[in-house]
């Protein structure tokens, strides 16, 4: 632009401004409505970028009432953005149409318009309008993908893919235009436009390359199954497909969580969201998504119930407790659940007494609930909070409120191996040892043989008070062999091996002590810190509680994993529990990151590299990275690598060529001498 | 050797009852004397087989050239649907007039189950065609006497499935000459403890969505002779369920892979479609994922219902179609050939043609007889009360029922408007079972509606092209219906030649006319017919009649 240029906009630009700002009073209402508009557009950008897309869209539609046509039109197309972006397409359709028939016609709102043509089905419509949004602007990255997609549909694979390639081009030019999930459709969509064009290969490379990074997309493994199936290669197929069997367990959860923000309700949408991402492991998105689920101030209490229930899982006690207390004052109901949920945290702080008072709180809530109508959803399981108010009772001695607790929890669930069980703990209190003993054997009777460590560990004290301390140390020690860390047992199996009970000789006494000290350590320097700087406490619990042979120490370290993704150890301990087929990529995923870390780790590089053979994908990529280790220094390793994929690729005279290159350079070897004699013998 | 011409063209037309059409079908049920209401006995606990049941079959109990037609009833209670109620299913008796007779005492053919579906076949090769009766609940065999009279031969014949079955169909998997059977099944649902869901906005209760349940196994039975069959399920590896398995409702009887067996491909609700490949040994092996099939072209599960195939796009291979839930179009799977199916919904118009409505039975119908596969759908939702359980919803429980006209290159365009006056009237259609009634050599349709009466809906086009009929009959090692044979229909000059299988089984809960009508156009004729017969014996029959029903006899061919 010249300088005059510069200067004629700078002074119809300051012109512009005086007559919208200080003519007529018509003038002054239209800059007060753009202002209102500004700030509208404003809010629903921080609210969108927050995540809020559904909130932004609730926003805009209260402002936009009181706006004129014009400035009504633009808040309108930026409700359709609102609404595509989480997908809702037929609501995305309707606003972009109103503002396009007050007016609007930029090629953003052609984009909305068409795609969410597209995704309604309405291919021709949608090829229409996307042609005349790139007509208008050319270099419209996300109109040209929705036309690559549309195309796609249309049947017209080939056409598709050289827009699918223009679009990688130009948005990988300009960051502004990509986000993850719009990203991924497009990749999705390119490995099938590749599968229809008859580029199977490239197109299973793409699936397998989606899977390595989201190792539980349940579509990717149909795509890389049907990719594979068209290959013929059965073998690998029928390998994806089974994962693809276990893993699209979840796909109606994922449904669900589309439907409810279809329909406008972002809190329960962003709460499914939160469990889903916990079945797929991505602890830390799950807890960002119940955050934003939260900050919403839902009046049911459900979010809040399975807020705190994530919490105690991963052991955040504080922030559990004080998320349920900001519920309770906010007056969330019904709040029987809420005090449920506080009884649990307080059990898990060791809190009897808040434990007490919380299960009174739920019980009196629960009654007078039951008196009035409304939703039963979202109060506290009655069963389960008599057996809290029993047990805050019993610990805090008092007793007479521990039976009546028990009585009702049995009129709730007659016949129940738990109530069975506190009856028992009662009668100990009370020193009956005979009926604890009694109420022991009945509750071990209603478990039907299934084993519960607690139930072990206070029939063996009443064992102990019967006399029969042989009996007890026997029970105790079937307790701590199958948790050495159950802290009551130990204790209780020292004190037994200090009086000389037998049968306990063998078994580590200390162990429980040394995990409840380092636990306590490591659980105390949660609670006072954001989650997102806890990456290695979670290591630490995720390395303590495995030392216990408890499973849920995967989960800390998957969490540790993301919150300090250098945390090389937490990364080998992960990749130590992963190991079922039907983890394959759940586990090339961690070897992956482990590798980002240590490119010239040969083990890491063969485990790549013989996941790609097994899959039948990938193989550029295994080849790049069996090529960087081998330009680190050549080995017998790094020839058989490289000799492997070119095999798997069909390329058996470059597999030859590299063995006997690797032959002449370590003649000594006797693999790569296998491999010679394997390839020639196939050859043969 | 020439075919056997049995020409049924009868001055029908002239005899036939006023009725309310003024287009292609005229819905002419009660003028016909089919008088028959679905009733659910629904009562507000919203249990889901409510919403789910009424089925239709055509048959010729009698033998006397005239297809007859069977209504499969609910009952009055839903909350004790395992168990018998007070209606009964009816069969009436098509007297050759245009008009039908309550004949179902006479029959014995009225259970009184809560009933689904039902599947025709001749289970015993004597020449008259039996019955099987999907429930809630048991299932019921009726085995056709042929003196207008059946036996309930369930229990010796060893198929009742006390589940919540759907769609059944009967076909040789194993080349004996014996039509076997294949049971859809499809929520294991318990109406003491399962209701109604409330998992929206208002909370008001709604039917559950198949999700919240596990799917039930599907059973298939090997018929060992002598009336009997013996469950195979498991051994042959079809009986397989779970949460995310095996929530059947529309079952096809095809070969798929031209392989010469018969593969079953089955419609399941919101979970992958089942595509059994027979592999020859009595067992089978899910190729749903591997064809195309089992998932959408967005690799999404969708809520299939119905099922049809048949070549649409004169490619000479069979393409595949289902019906799916309301904002989830209706899907064509194209063959490509090698096995290999393509999600071509977009592509073929389908897309936004089937979109927004929810749809049932299904099938493909020539219905001008213009020598291409026309696609009639059955419509309405599953939510009575839509509009309480999704607010601000513009989809209705009742919906129209739709007629697709195909151009020939297996595009479809929307015709219903002008295919009568029914098609412009909202209901809740379930079954739809296709069968020429009146033997003038189209394709008419019953359509059964929850909660409201079944129609029976006459082609009444103005004739302006030919048509060709042919029945099959098996012998020897071929089943007597000749189910399972492929039929190949050479015309005069073209190239194409369109491939049809022989069955009676497919749209939702239906049983439909074992003979087919392939339309010749406005001058087209017939050079030859080849039939692939179950047992594998190719035959020619060039001594064809456009404008008749041909039977062609297994052995009697080139």
């Amino acid at each position: 632009m010249t300088r005059r240029a510069l200067s004629a906009c700078v002074w119809i630009g300051a012109a512009a401004l005086l007559v919208a700002g200080c003519t007529s009073e018509d003038g002054g209402e239209r800059s007060d409505e753009r202002a209102r508009l500004r700030a509208l557009l404003a809010r629903a950008d921080e609210l969108g970028a927050r995540g809020l897309e559904i909130e932004a869209v609730k926003a805009l539609k209260q402002g936009a009432r009181s706006l004129g046509p014009a400035a009504r039109a633009e808040a309108h197309e930026r409700i359709a953005l609102g609404y595509h972006r989480e997908e809702v397409f037929h609501l995305a359709l309707q606003y972009a149409e109103r503002a396009r028939a007050a007016g609007r016609s930029g090629a953003d709102l052609l984009w909305i318009l068409g795609d969410s043509q597209r995704a309604l089905e309405a291919v021709d419509e949608a090829e229409r309008t996307l042609r005349e949004a790139l007509r208008r602007e050319p270099d419209h990255h996300r109109a040209r993908l929705a036309l690559a997609r549309t195309l796609l549909r249309k049947g017209d694979a080939v056409a598709a893919l050289p827009l699918f390639e223009a679009y990688f081009d130009g948005a990988r030019d300009d960051e502004s235009e990509r986000n993850d999930r719009q990203d991924r459709s497009a990749r999705l969509e390119h490995g099938r436009a590749l599968r229809a064009a008859g580029e199977h290969q490239r197109s299973a490379d793409r699936f397998f390359e989606l899977l390595e990074e989201q190792p539980l997309d349940p579509v990717c493994y149909s795509e890389l199954a049907r990719s594979l199936y068209r290959m013929r290669q059965r073998e690998a197929a029928r390998a994806v497909e089974e994962i693809y069997r276990i893993v699209s367990q979840q796909a109606f959860e994922e449904h669900v969580e589309d439907k409810l923000m279809a329909v406008g309700n972002t809190v329960f949408s962003l709460s499914q969201r939160a469990i889903n991402l916990s079945s797929r492991r991505r602890f830390l998105e799950a807890y960002s998504a119940y955050r934003k689920a939260l900050e919403l101030d839902p009046a049911d209490p459900r979010p809040w119930i399975s807020f705190a229930e994530f919490c105690i899982r991963f052991r955040r006690l504080a922030e559990a407790r004080t998320t349920l207390d900001r519920a309770l004052d906010r007056g969330v109901r019904p709040a029987s659940g809420l005090w449920w949920m506080r009884c649990r945290v307080d059990v898990e702080l060791g809190d009897e007494r808040g434990m007490l008072d919380a299960a009174k709180r739920g019980v009196e809530a629960l009654q007078s609930e039951a008196a009035t109508a409304g939703s039963e959803e979202g109060r506290a399981p009655p069963f389960s909070l008599y057996l809290h108010l029993a047990r805050g009772a019993l610990e805090t001695g008092a007793l007479d409120l521990a039976d009546q607790a028990l009585r009702a929890a049995d009129g709730s669930r007659p016949g129940r191996w738990e109530t069975s069980y506190w009856r028992g703990r009662l009668a100990l209190a009370r020193d009956d040892v005979g009926a604890a003993l009694s109420s022991f054997h009945d509750a071990g009777r209603r478990r039907d043989g299934d084993v519960d460590l607690d139930l072990l560990r206070w029939t063996a004290e009443a064992l102990t008070r019967a006399g029969r301390p042989d009996d007890a140390a026997r029970l105790l020690e079937a307790c701590l062999a199958r948790d050495p860390a159950h802290h009551g047992a130990a204790e209780l199996a020292g004190r037994l091996a200090s009086a000389g009970a037998a049968g306990l000789a063998d078994v580590d006494l200390r162990f429980a002590g040394t995990f409840l000290e380092k636990r306590r350590a490591l659980e105390d320097a949660l609670q006072s810190r954001p989650l997102e700087e806890c990456g290695s406490t979670y290591a630490g619990l995720g390395a303590l509680w495995l030392e216990a042979r408890r499973p849920a120490g995967y989960d800390f370290l998957f969490l540790a994993a993301d919150l300090d993704p250098e945390n090389e150890e937490a990364l080998e301990r992960l990749l130590d529990g992963i190991r079922s087929p039907q983890d394959a990529f759940v586990r090339l995923h961690y070897v992956r990151r482990l590798h980002a870390l240590r490119p010239h780790d040969p083990a890491l590089v063969a485990e790549i590299v013989a996941t790609s053979i097994r899959f039948h994908a990938g193989f550029d990529e295994a080849s790049r990275i069996a090529g960087a280790l081998h330009e680190n220094g050549a080995t017998p390793q790094s020839y058989r690598l490289l000799a492997d994929i070119a095999l798997a690729r069909g390329k058996r005279d470059r597999a030859l060529e590299l063995i006997e290159e690797g032959v002449t350079r370590f003649p000594d070897d006797a693999g790569l001498r296998a491999a010679r004699n394997a390839v020639s013998e196939d050859d043969s | 050797m020439p075919a056997r011409t049995i020409v049924l063209f009868v001055a029908f037309l002239a005899l036939a009852p006023a009725t309310r059409g003024d287009g292609v079908f005229s819905e002419v049920a009660l003028q016909s004397g089919i008088d028959f209401r679905l009733v659910n006995g629904a009562r507000g606990d919203k249990h889901l087989y409510e919403t789910m049941i009424g089925g239709a079959g055509w048959l010729d109990y009698d033998g006397d050239g005239w297809l007859d037609l069977y209504l499969v009833q609910g009952h009055e209670s839903s909350a004790a649907a395992f168990s018998e109620g007070a209606t009964g299913n009816v069969l009436f008796r098509n007297r050759g007039d245009g008009t039908f007779e309550d004949v179902t005492e006479r029959a014995g053919v009225g259970d009184r189950h809560y009933g689904c579906g039902v599947a025709t076949g001749d289970i015993d090769n004597d020449g008259d065609t039996d019955l099987y009766v999907t429930n809630v609940g048991p299932n019921v065999l009726y085995l056709n006497r042929g003196d207008g009279s059946f036996e309930d031969i369930t229990e010796r014949a060893g198929v009742d499935c006390p589940r919540w079955s759907t769609s059944a169909a009967f076909a040789d998997i194993d080349g004996d000459g014996l039509l076997d059977l294949y049971v859809a099944n499809y929520l294991d649902y318990d109406p003491a403890i399962h209701g109604a869901c409330t998992g929206n906005p208002r909370r008001v209760p709604g039917y559950c969505h198949p999700n919240k349940f596990r799917g039930a196994p599907d059973r298939l039975y090997l018929n060992i002779g002598g009336g009997r069959f013996r469950d195979i399920s498991k051994s042959a590896g079809v009986a397989i369920a779970g949460k995310i398995l095996g929530k059947g409702l529309g079952v096809l009887p095809t070969d798929f892979d031209g392989d010469g067996r018969v593969d079953f491909v089955v419609a399941n609700d919101s979970v992958p479609n089942f595509v059994w490949r027979n592999r020859g040994d009595l067992t089978f092996e899910d190729a749903g994922l591997e064809t195309g099939m089992a998932l959408s072209s967005e690799g999404r599960a969708e809520a299939c219902m119905g099922i049809d195939g048949g070549d649409v796009n004169g490619d000479g291979l069979i393409d595949y179609m289902m019906t799916n839930f309301s904002e989830e179009k209706d899907t064509l799977y194209l063959a490509e050939g090698d096995g290999f199916f393509l999600d071509a919904s977009a592509r073929s118009g389908l897309g936004p043609l089937t979109f927004r409505p929810l749809g049932f039975g299904l099938g493909f119908l020539d219905h001008d007889l213009d020598g291409d596969l026309d696609v009639f759908i059955a419509r309405g939702h599953i939510l009575d009360n839509i509009t309480e359980v999704s607010p601000g919803t513009t989809l209705s429980y009742r919906q129209p029922d739709q007629l697709l006209e195909n151009d020939g290159s297996g595009r479809f365009t929307d015709v219903s408007s002008g295919a009568g006056a029914w098609f412009r009237e909202a209901h809740v259609g379930r079954a739809a079972a296709f069968a020429d009634y009146d033997n003038d050599g189209d394709v008419d349709v019953v359509v059964v509606n929850t909660e409201w009466r079944a129609v029976l809906l006459r082609n009444d086009r103005p004739r302006t092209a030919r048509w060709l009929g042919l029945g099959l009959r098996g012998n020897g090692p071929s089943n007597r219906d000749a189910t399972g044979s492929l039929i190949r229909v050479k015309l005069r000059g073209r190239d194409a030649v369109a491939p049809l299988e022989a069955r009676t089984a497919w749209s939702y809960q239906a049983a439909c006319d074992p003979r087919r009508i392939v339309g010749l156009g406005r001058d087209g004729d017939v050079e030859h017919v080849t039939v692939r017969w179950p047992d594998g014996l190719v035959e020619v029959f060039r001594d064809v009649n456009p404008e008749a029903y041909n039977e062609l006899v297994r052995g009697t061919g080139q």
